[in-house]
């Protein structure tokens, strides 16, 4: 039986950390992005409207 | 890749569903996995590290050759999309092909009464061996900068390193050695039950690989859209200096 558990240990933990490490990067990448648009419109909308899509 | 990065305001749907669908069959294949099988007569309750060790050994190979036809898409149409595919699984195979090394190891235990029984085990070598060139393939990723070359580079050794996933899985019918074959031209050697839970694990965990990987493509996408903005601002801030 502590065979099996060990077994599932392993399996449920790497695949919670995988799933978890890349939500959390997702959010944090979403966040900065957002920010980095902010910054991009609203400091420099007028002068570097040309950099913007 | 995207030049015009828009932020996600609303989650889109499908990929919710796939989510939920991979959360709700995880929780059925655990609950055959540990109470609907039967015990098995010889093993005991170790046995049932099978349906986590074959699936996350399926995971691995199914990876790797989603890595494999997305290298050869992407040296076909040169777009970079088929280059974070082939990177996003690599990287899912290696976790899933190390999962499986690691249940396997721990399941010899006690029913070889070995941790690592190599000298009988051909194929323990051989997905030792088949780690270490995917490892190698995203250490590759990672030391390169990035671009054209890069991609280019990585997606022949995405090719070549492929030629491993067969000679791994083939290695138990190939040579004799302590690991059973399950899947034979004449049956299953599996009950009906065990047979029932095996499928549903196998399942889920092909769900769960489109899950992270339909995930890992969008932390790709978005690092790259992150990087274009960054770019993008210093560019404005030196303009207005």
């Amino acid at each position: 039986m502590i065979y099996l558990f060990a077994a599932c240990a392993v399996v449920w933990t790497s695949i919670f950390v995988l799933l978890w490490s890349t939500a959390t990067r997702v959010r944090t990448l979403e966040h900065q992005l957002q920010a980095l648009r902010q910054a991009l419109y609203t400091d420099g909308a007028d002068e570097h409207s040309q950099l913007l899509p | 890749m995207s030049n015009n990065p828009e932020p996600h305001h609303r989650p889109p749907t499908a990929p919710l569903v796939l989510h939920w669908l991979t959360f709700l069959s995880m929780l059925a294949g655990l609950y055959l996995a540990l109470l609907y099988a039967p015990r098995e007569q010889t093993m005991g309750d170790a046995q049932r590290i099978f349906y986590l060790h074959v699936p996350a050994a399926w995971v691995g190979f199914l990876a790797f050759a989603v890595t494999l036809v997305a290298s050869v898409l992407y040296l076909r149409h040169r777009e970079p999309h088929w280059d974070i595919v082939a990177a996003c699984s690599a990287e899912i195979g290696v976790v899933f092909t190390a999962i499986a090394v690691i249940t396997g190891s721990i399941w010899a235990k006690p029913t070889w009464n070995a941790w690592w029984p190599w000298q009988q085990e051909p194929r323990l070598i051989l997905v030792t061996i088949l780690l270490l060139i995917y490892l190698a393939y995203l250490m590759l990723r990672s030391f390169l900068p990035q671009g054209e070359q890069r991609a280019r580079l990585a997606a022949v050794y995405g090719i070549a390193a492929f030629a491993s996933v067969p000679l791994t899985f083939l290695s138990v019918r190939w040579w004799q050695g302590l690991h059973p074959v399950i899947f034979e031209r004449r049956g299953i050697g599996l009950t009906t039950p065990m047979l029932q839970t095996f499928l549903v694990c196998l399942g889920a965990f092909t769900l769960l690989y489109g899950s992270l990987l339909q995930e890992r493509i969008k932390l790709a996408q978005l690092t790259s859209d992150v990087e274009l903005l960054r770019v993008q601002l210093l560019d404005a801030k030196r303009g207005v200096r």
